[in-house]
C-alpha cells in the first residue's frame, strides 16, 4: 500500500470519528440536559448540568481555530467554579435537613436565605447571565465559533443554552419560589459559609471585569501551544449615573427596611441624583440621544418610585422589590449611556435577565412565577439572536465603540446577518407580533409600578438600539450594498404596522384592565417601530416623538389601572362600573391619557401620529399606512369600552368601598397628564432635542416651531388648532351663562322597570362589541387554521 | 398664526354661523325630501333652526344616576368644537382656500372622529342602559366604516399625486382636480366614490344604517337622556357633520368651479350640496333599516371591497 493512500484512509478515518464524536457528544448532551430537567435530587441535577455543558464546550476543540482553546479552558474553569459553589450549598443544606430531593427542598431559600445565596447566585450564573464569570466566557464561545464563521452552530448552541437554561429555571423557582411548608430551621454556620462566599466573589469579580475573566486563560492556551491567540477585548464602561443607582439599589436593601415608605422615597431619590449625574457624564458615542432617553429614564423611575409608595404598601418585602427594580432602572440607564456594544450588551442582560425576574416575582403566587418565567424565558431567546449579532458585528469590524463600528463596517453577507440577527432580538424585546403575549411581554400579575414602567419605558430599549444599529447599516452603505438593510427596515416597518392592528384588534377582546394596556403597549410601539424603519428624518422624528409621548400616557394608563386595582382589588373590567363617580381625579387624568393614546388633536399622541404618517407616506408604503391609520380606530373603541365598562355606568358590587387613591399615587398621575397636554400643544418641547439627535444620525434636521411642525406644503400648527377648539368651548360656555339655563335632576328613564338592579342595567365590557368581536374572533381562526393551528383566541 | 380673518373665517364664514345655519337648513331641507318620497307633507324647511332655538331656553335634565355629571355635561361640546374646526379647515373650490396650516387629511379624520367620540362619552356618562347599547353599536359601526374611509382617502391623495407620492394637503387636491378635472369623471375612482357615499351614509346614520340612535329600539340611544341646551348641541353638531362631510365629498370627487366668481362659485357649491342632500334624502326614504350585525357585515365587505379595488387601480394603473 502506498503512503498516499494510506494517508487518505487516515484522514477518512479521523472524519469519521470526529463525526462521530460530534454525533456522541450531542447525544451526550441532550441525555444530559433532559435527564437534568427531570431528575429529583439536586445533586444529579448539578452532575448532569456539568456534564451536558462541558460536553457542549468541548465542540470548541472541533473549531481548531486560535481563540477556541482559551474559550473551552475559561468555559470549564468558569463552570467549575459555579457548579463546585452549587455543590458545595447543596451539601450544606442537605446536610442540615437530610435531603437533597427536591420535593424536600421546595420553598428552603426562604429560611436558609445565606446559604441558598451561593446556590441562587450560581444558577444565574450557570444560565451565563451577567454579572457573573460565565457571562463572558459565554461570550468567548460564541465569538469562537463566529470567528470561524460558524453561524448557524452557535445559532444550535443557543438551543442548548436553552435546555439547560430550564433546568436552572426550574430549579430556582422550586428552591426560591415555592411556599416552605416544614419546620422551623436555622441556617447553617459561618465556617461553612465561608468557602461558598469565596467562591461567589470569585465569580462576580471575573463577572466584573472581564480582563481578569480572560486573560489568565489566553496565557494558559499560549502554555498548551496555541501560537496566536487573538480574542476579543472586552472593556466594561461603567457610566456615574449606573454606578450612582446600582450603589442606592444596595443602599436601599440594607437600609430600606424600615419601611415602605423610606424605601420608597429613597429610591426616588437616587434616581435624582442619578440624573444630576449625567451631567457630568462621558458622551462619546452616546450623544443627545442617548442622554435624552437616560433623562426619561430616569424621571419615569422616580415618578414610579414615589408612585409605589402608596402602591406597594399592602405588599411585603417592600425594599427588596425596589432593589431590583433599580437594578433594572440601572441596567437599562447603561444601555442608554454606553458608547459600545460590548457594555450595552453587559447591561441589557442586566436589564431583562434576572434582576427582571426577580422583581417580576414580588408577589410570589403561581400565577406570577408562572407567567414571570415564560418572559424570562423569551427574553433568554431574545438574548441568543442578540448574542450572535453582537459577535457578528465585532467580527466584521473589529471594534466594540459605535464609532469605531461604523469606520470599518462593510457591507458583506455575515454583516447583513447580524443586523438581522440585532433588529430581530431587538424587535422581540419590543414584542412585536404578539403571537404568545404571555411569553412575549411582561407578566400582568406584576406589580403595576413595574409593569407600568417596562411597558413605558423599558421596552423602548428595542426600538432605542434598533435605530442606532440601522444608522450604523447605514453608514457603511453604498450603492450597490445597501439592499439587505432596506429590506431588513422594510420588513421590520411592516412588522410594526401589522403589531399596530393585531395588539389592538387583541385589546378589543380582552376583558383584564392590565392585559388590555398591555396589547396597546405592543401596539403602540409598532408605530414607534413603523416611524424609526423608515429611516427619514420625518419619520425618525416622528418615532422618536412618539418614543416619548408614548412614555407619558402609557404609564399615566398604567398608574390610573393600578389605582383601581387598589381601591377595588380587581383587574377584571367586567367587575367594575361607575368608577368615575368614586374616583373623579383618576378618572379625570384616565380620559387625558386615553385621548392621548387615540390621538385625539390636543393631547400628544396626534403629533407623533400625524408624523408617521406623513412619513410612511413619503416612502408610499400605503399598505403600511392603511394599518397603523386602522390601528388608531381599534385603539379609541377598545378604550371606550375600558371607560365605559369601568368607570362610567352603574356602580357595582366591588366598586361601592372604593375611595379616591392617596397624593401619593395622584401626584405623579397628575404630572403625567400635564405632560400629556403640554406636548400636544407645543411639540417642540420634545421636537427640538429631537432635531439635535437628527443631526447626530446625518439626517436634515425638521423645521419646527414653538407649536408648529412642517413638512413640505403641509403643516402643523397645534396652536392654531388648541385656540379653535378653546374658542368653540367658550362660546357654548358663554351661550351656557348667558341663558341663565335652569336644571332639574331626574332619574334615568328605563321603560317604567323600578326593579332594576344596579347589575342589570350596567353593560359590562363582556357585553360590549359583541358582532366586532365576533369578526376579529372569526379572524384570528381563520388565520390560525391556515397556518395548522386549531381553535381562536385565548385569553391569557 | 392666528389673524383677525382667522377668526371671521371661523366665526362667521365657512365655518361658524354660515356652517350652523346652512347644516340645519340641509338638514330640514332633508327631512322634507324624505317626506315627501314618502307621500308625507314634512316640516317646514326651517324647522330644525326653530328646535334650536326653542331647545336653548328649555330646562336642562340631569340624571341622577350620571356617574359622572361634569362628564354628562361637557360631552356635547367636544363634538361641536370638532365639527366647528373641521368645516375651518375645509376649502371650498373657488371661494376659500382653507386655512394654512393644518389643512390636511390626517387632522381631518381624527377631527371627524370627534362627533362619534362626543355621542359615546355623553352616552356612556348619562347612566341609561340604552344609551350604554347605542353606545357599544356606534363603536361598532365606527371600527366598520373608518376602513372605508382611511383607504378612500390615501387613494384620493395618491391619485392627486399623480404618481409622485400622496397629497395630504385638502387644498392641493382640489386645486389638481380643478386643473386636471374632477376624480368622479375618473373611472378609476368611481369604486371609491361608491364606497365613499356608503361611508358617508354610515357615519350620518342614516338609514340603512339608522341604528346606535334608533327610536326604535333603543330610544333614540346617547341622545336619550339630554334635554335642553347640550340636546341642541347634539342638533347643531349633527348639523355641522353633514355639511362637513358633502364638503369632504366635493373635495375628494367633485370640486369643480363654475368660473372665477367667488359668488357663482359660492352658488354652485350650495347647489352641489343640495343636491348630495336630494340623493341621501332618495336613500334615505326608500331603504329600511340593517340590524347591527347585518350593517356590520356589509361595511366589512362592500365599501372596503370596492374602495380597495380604486386603491389597487391607482397605484397600478
Amino acid at each position: 500500500m502506498d503512503v498516499t493512500a494510506l494517508d487518505g484512509n487516515m484522514a477518512l478515518v479521523q472524519g469519521h470519528s470526529s463525526e462521530i464524536i460530534h454525533l456522541l457528544s450531542t447525544a451526550i448532551l441532550i441525555y444530559c440536559g433532559v435527564k437534568a430537567l427531570y431528575h429529583k435530587e439536586l445533586r444529579k441535577v448539578l452532575i448532569y448540568a456539568f456534564v451536558g455543558m462541558v460536553v457542549d464546550a468541548r465542540t470548541l476543540l472541533d473549531l481548531g481555530s486560535s481563540q477556541a482553546v482559551p474559550a473551552f479552558l475559561s468555559q470549564i474553569f468558569v463552570f467549575s467554579i459555579s457548579i463546585g459553589m452549587m455543590y458545595l450549598a447543596v451539601k450544606a443544606i442537605s446536610a442540615k435537613t437530610g435531603s437533597d430531593n427536591l420535593d424536600d427542598l421546595q420553598g428552603i431559600g426562604r429560611v436558609m436565605p445565606k446559604v441558598a445565596i451561593p446556590l441562587g447566585a450560581g444558577l444565574f450564573a450557570m444560565m451565563g447571565m451577567p454579572p457573573f464569570a460565565t457571562f463572558f466566557s459565554k461570550l468567548l464561545m460564541v465569538s469562537a465559533f463566529i470567528d470561524s464563521g460558524k453561524i448557524v452552530s452557535s445559532l444550535i448552541q443557543g438551543g442548548a443554552e436553552i435546555l439547560y437554561f430550564l433546568v436552572f429555571l426550574r430549579v430556582l423557582k422550586i428552591i426560591f419560589l415555592r411556599q416552605y411548608e416544614g419546620e422551623a430551621r436555622t441556617d447553617c454556620s459561618n465556617a461553612v459559609l465561608v468557602p461558598l462566599y469565596v467562591l461567589l466573589v470569585f465569580n462576580i469579580i471575573g463577572g466584573v471585569f472581564p480582563a481578569v475573566a480572560i486573560k489568565p486563560f489566553v496565557g494558559l492556551a499560549k502554555m498548551f501551544g496555541a501560537v496566536s491567540v487573538d480574542v476579543p477585548l472586552f472593556n466594561l464602561s461603567w457610566p456615574l449615573p449606573v454606578l450612582c443607582l446600582s450603589v442606592g439599589a444596595l443602599i436601599v436593601y440594607f437600609y430600606g427596611r424600615k419601611s415602605n415608605k423610606v424605601a420608597g422615597l429613597m429610591a426616588s431619590g437616587f434616581c435624582v441624583l442619578s440624573m444630576l449625574f449625567l451631567t457630568v457624564t462621558d458622551r462619546s458615542g452616546v450623544g443627545n440621544y442617548g442622554i435624552g432617553f437616560a433623562i426619561l429614564i430616569l424621571f419615569m423611575g422616580a415618578l414610579q418610585f414615589f408612585y409605589s409608595v402608596s402602591y406597594m404598601d399592602h405588599s411585603h418585602k417592600q425594599y427588596r422589590f425596589y432593589t431590583f427594580f433599580m437594578l433594572m432602572i440601572a441596567g437599562l440607564l447603561g444601555v442608554s449611556l454606553t458608547g459600545d456594544l460590548f457594555s450595552m450588551f453587559f447591561f441589557w442582560e442586566v436589564m431583562s435577565g434576572w434582576v427582571l425576574y426577580l422583581a417580576l416575582v414580588h408577589e410570589e403566587d403561581d400565577f406570577s412565577i408562572q407567567e414571570a418565567s415564560k418572559y424570562f424565558l423569551f427574553n433568554y431567546l431574545g438574548a441568543v439572536f442578540l448574542t450572535i449579532g453582537v459577535l457578528v458585528m465585532y467580527k466584521i469590524s473589529g471594534s466594540w465603540a459605535y464609532e469605531g463600528i461604523v469606520e470599518n463596517f462593510s457591507y458583506t453577507q455575515p454583516a447583513a446577518i447580524g443586523i438581522a440577527m440585532l433588529s430581530l432580538g431587538f424587535l422581540m424585546k419590543a414584542a412585536q407580533l404578539p403571537f404568545r403575549i404571555d411569553f412575549q411581554m411582561h407578566p400582568k400579575p406584576a406589580p403595576t409600578p413595574i409593569s407600568g414602567y417596562i411597558s413605558s419605558t423599558m421596552l423602548k430599549s428595542g426600538p432605542f438600539m434598533m435605530v442606532k444599529i440601522f444608522f450604523i447599516g447605514a453608514a457603511g452603505y453604498s450603492a450597490t450594498s445597501f439592499l439587505p438593510l432596506e429590506t431588513i427596515m422594510y420588513v421590520s416597518a411592516w412588522i410594526g404596522a401589522l403589531t399596530i392592528v393585531m395588539a389592538a384588534s387583541f385589546a378589543m377582546l380582552t376583558n383584564s384592565m392590565k392585559r388590555l394596556l398591555i396589547y396597546h403597549t405592543v401596539s403602540q410601539l409598532g408605530y414607534v417601530v413603523v416611524g424609526c424603519a423608515l429611516m427619514t428624518s420625518f419619520g425618525l422624528a416622528g418615532g422618536l416623538l412618539h418614543f416619548a409621548n408614548h412614555m407619558f400616557f402609557k404609564n399615566l394608563l398604567f398608574l390610573c389601572a393600578g389605582a383601581v386595582f387598589i381601591s377595588t382589588s380587581t383587574d377584571r373590567m367586567d367587575e367594575l362600573g361607575g368608577l368615575a363617580k368614586k374616583m373623579p381625579v383618576t378618572f379625570f387624568c384616565f380620559m387625558i391619557g386615553v385621548f392621548a393614546i387615540s390621538g385625539v388633536p390636543l393631547f400628544s399622541g396626534f403629533v407623533s401620529k400625524w408624523m408617521i404618517y406623513h412619513a410612511v407616506m413619503d416612502k408610499g408604503f400605503v399598505g403600511i399606512a392603511v394599518l397603523s391609520l386602522f390601528g388608531s380606530v381599534l385603539t379609541l373603541a377598545s378604550f371606550i369600552k375600558f371607560m365605559h365598562s369601568a368607570y362610567l355606568g352603574q356602580i357595582q358590587e366591588k366598586v361601592e368601598n372604593a375611595k379616591e387613591a392617596s397624593w401619593y399615587m395622584l401626584a405623579p398621575m397628575l404630572i403625567l397628564t400635564a405632560l400629556c397636554v403640554l406636548l400636544g400643544i407645543f411639540p417642540s418641547i420634545a421636537l427640538v432635542p429631537i432635531n439635535s439627535m437628527l443631526s447626530e444620525f446625518n439626517l436634515q434636521p425638521l423645521s419646527v416651531g414653538v407649536n408648529t411642525v412642517t413638512h413640505g406644503a403641509d403643516s402643523l400648527n397645534m396652536l392654531y388648532l388648541t385656540v379653535i377648539l378653546l374658542l368653540g368651548c367658550a362660546m357654548v360656555v358663554a351661550a351656557y351663562f348667558m341663558m341663565k339655563t335652569k336644571t332639574r335632576s331626574t332619574h334615568v328613564y328605563a321603560c317604567g322597570a323600578g326593579d332594576l338592579t344596579a347589575k342589570d342595567s350596567h353593560v359590562a365590557s363582556d357585553n360590549f362589541y359583541e358582532d366586532s368581536k365576533g369578526f376579529i374572533k372569526g379572524t384570528v381562526k381563520f388565520i390560525k387554521k391556515i397556518s395548522g393551528m386549531k381553535g381562536g383566541y385565548v385569553e391569557r | 398664526m392666528l389673524s383677525a380673518s382667522d377668526i371671521l373665517t371661523y366665526l362667521v364664514f365657512p365655518g361658524g354661523l354660515f356652517a350652523v345655519l346652512f347644516g340645519l337648513l340641509l338638514l330640514g331641507f332633508e327631512r322634507i325630501a324624505v317626506a315627501r318620497f314618502q307621500g308625507r307633507v314634512g316640516p317646514p324647511l326651517l324647522q330644525n333652526v326653530f328646535d334650536a332655538f326653542k331647545l336653548r331656553g328649555k330646562e336642562v335634565l340631569i340624571p341622577k344616576d350620571a356617574t359622572n355629571k361634569i362628564f354628562f355635561c361637557i360631552a356635547p361640546v367636544l363634538g361641536f368644537v370638532g365639527m366647528m374646526a373641521a368645516i375651518s379647515i375645509l376649502p371650498i373650490s373657488g371661494v376659500y382656500g382653507g386655512t394654512g396650516a393644518n389643512s390636511d387629511l390626517i387632522v381631518l379624520i381624527y377631527l371627524l372622529a370627534l362627533p362619534a367620540v362626543s355621542n359615546v362619552m355623553g352616552g356612556s356618562a348619562s347612566g341609561s342602559t340604552y344609551s350604554a347599547i347605542s353606545v357599544s353599536r356606534e363603536v361598532v359601526l365606527m371600527f366598520a366604516y373608518e376602513i372605508t374611509f382611511i383607504i378612500v382617502l390615501f387613494t384620493v391623495a395618491l391619485n392627486a399625486g399623480a404618481g409622485e407620492g400622496a397629497v395630504f394637503s385638502l387644498k392641493g387636491i382640489v386645486d389638481y382636480q380643478v386643473v386636471n378635472g374632477s376624480f368622479i369623471a375618473d373611472p378609476k375612482m368611481i369604486p371609491a366614490f361608491l364606497g365613499f357615499v356608503i361611508f358617508l351614509l354610515a357615519t350620518l346614520e342614516v338609514p340603512p344604517f339608522h341604528i346606535a340612535e334608533n327610536s326604535a329600539d333603543v330610544m333614540s340611544g346617547y341622545l336619550m337622556e339630554y334635554s335642553g341646551m347640550p340636546l341642541a348641541l347634539f342638533e347643531m353638531t349633527h348639523a355641522l357633520k353633514l355639511l362637513v362631510l358633502i364638503t369632504v365629498l366635493q373635495i375628494f370627487f367633485m370640486p369643480g368651479v363654475a368660473g372665477d366668481s367667488i359668488i357663482f362659485n359660492l352658488f354652485w357649491y350650495l347647489v352641489k350640496s343640495v343636491g348630495i342632500v336630494a340623493v341621501i334624502s332618495l336613500i334615505h326614504a326608500s331603504l329600511a333599516s340593517f340590524r347591527v350585525d347585518q350593517a356590520l357585515k356589509f361595511l366589512m365587505t362592500v365599501p372596503i371591497a370596492l374602495s380597495l379595488v380604486s386603491l389597487f387601480l391607482v397605484i397600478f394603473a
